[in-house]
């Protein structure tokens, strides 16, 4: 009874050493993670839209997007967003890889997101229901003179999250002419302190420096 | 006393990996049900709780060359015109340049052609930092 209440007493006390251990291990890999703000140094801008550095063409088997040479050169292997408006305030959105300087997407792809907009903000980003054919969406936009194409933002907030100082609260349709209904996020230049972390933290540089 | 001994390994294994709050995941499969690749993003969490980044992960909409398949993992799992092989018996059978639908990958491989989008972090109901695995495993394939 003595000997097993001491078992049990003997293997408590080793869960506990190994928290505490796991505590400290944990604490220096922060540490060793941990990131360096520099302020005032990295000035962030949006880069320019893509409108123009590629040509979409639509056909019974699917859509594919053609890449400029400069364009493939850069996002080879890599994933770019193309975006359709099923209406002004609803649009959906399919992340491709850039293979061979093309990005061909089949009549059958489920398209990846819908993205609702309130005001030209984006309210709400979800997984676009199942059966919603990315191919039907792009063709009905093209059809209805709604905003379709080519976009860097993959839509996953990375960098309104890493942030310090919450200057990128939301992201906005580019209702440019050049835009053409592009989401970006919105960097409010004023709360910004040039850390950089966001042109860093991009995966697909759309956000760089000045 | 074997409860206390499999958490302590594996948390011992969760820490070489230099993840070790990998150990707080309980498995939801949220993340998975965001992630534009169709990955099945909580084995990325289980590769980092095991310290095994070979572990192999379900894909449904990643497409590769097949050229790149075979050269990445010769065992990866495609599909090709509806029928399902490695990449290895694939490579032997179609043309290299043909593009193939990843399927079956392990989660180092994963991680190499992951977006980085972040989008599998946004439904986590306990934050984890899913994306850190995914830059630590990008460049070489290694934990740590």
């Amino acid at each position: 009874m003595v000997n097993s209440a001491k078992m049990e007493r003997k293997s408590f006390m080793f869960f506990v050493l190994t928290i505490v251990m796991a505590s400290l291990i944990m604490g220096i890999n922060l540490k060793e993670n941990g990131i360096v703000i520099e302020r005032g140094k990295h000035f962030p801008i949006v880069r320019e839209p893509l409108t123009g550095k590629y040509n979409i063409s639509i056909n019974n088997a699917g859509i594919e997007i053609v890449l400029s040479r400069d364009l493939a050169n850069e996002y080879e292997g890599k994933f770019l967003a193309v975006y359709a408006y099923k209406s002004n305030d609803d649009l959906f959105v399919i992340l491709k890889m850039v293979i061979n300087g093309k990005i061909q997407i089949s009549a059958k792809e489920e398209a990846s997101f819908e993205v609702k907009l309130r005001n030209g903000k984006v309210e709400s980003v979800t997984k676009a229901g199942k059966d919603v054919s990315f191919y039907s969406i792009l063709k009905y936009a093209k059809e209805h003179n709604l905003n379709y194409g080519l976009q860097r933002c993959l839509l996953g907030k990375q960098c309104a999250k890493i942030c310090p100082v919450s200057a990128i609260a939301e992201f906005v349709a580019d209702n440019s002419q050049q835009g053409r209904g592009r989401i970006i996020p919105r960097i409010n230049s004023a709360s910004c302190i040039k850390c950089g972390l966001c042109i860093n933290r991009c995966p697909t540089n759309l956000i760089v420096e000045k | 006393m074997v409860a206390a001994a499999i958490m302590s390994s594996m948390i011992i294994t969760s820490f070489s990996s230099g993840h070790p709050w990998a150990i707080t995941c309980y498995q939801c499969k949220a993340c998975s049900l965001r992630c534009p690749l169709g990955y099945d993003v909580s084995m990325y969490v289980s590769a980092a709780l095991t310290n095994n980044p070979d572990l192999y992960m379900n894909a449904k909409n990643l497409q590769l060359p097949l050229k790149v398949a075979y050269e990445t993992d010769p065992n990866m799992l495609v599909e090709i015109d509806g029928k399902l092989l490695t990449a290895k018996e694939a490579y032997n059978k179609y043309n290299s340049s043909t593009v193939v639908w990843v399927r079956r990958l392990r989660v180092k491989d994963a991680a190499k052609f992951d977006p980085l989008d972040g989008n599998c972090e946004t439904l986590c109901p306990i934050n984890l930092k899913i994306t850190n695995i995914i830059r630590d495993l990008k460049d070489d394939g290694k934990f740590g």
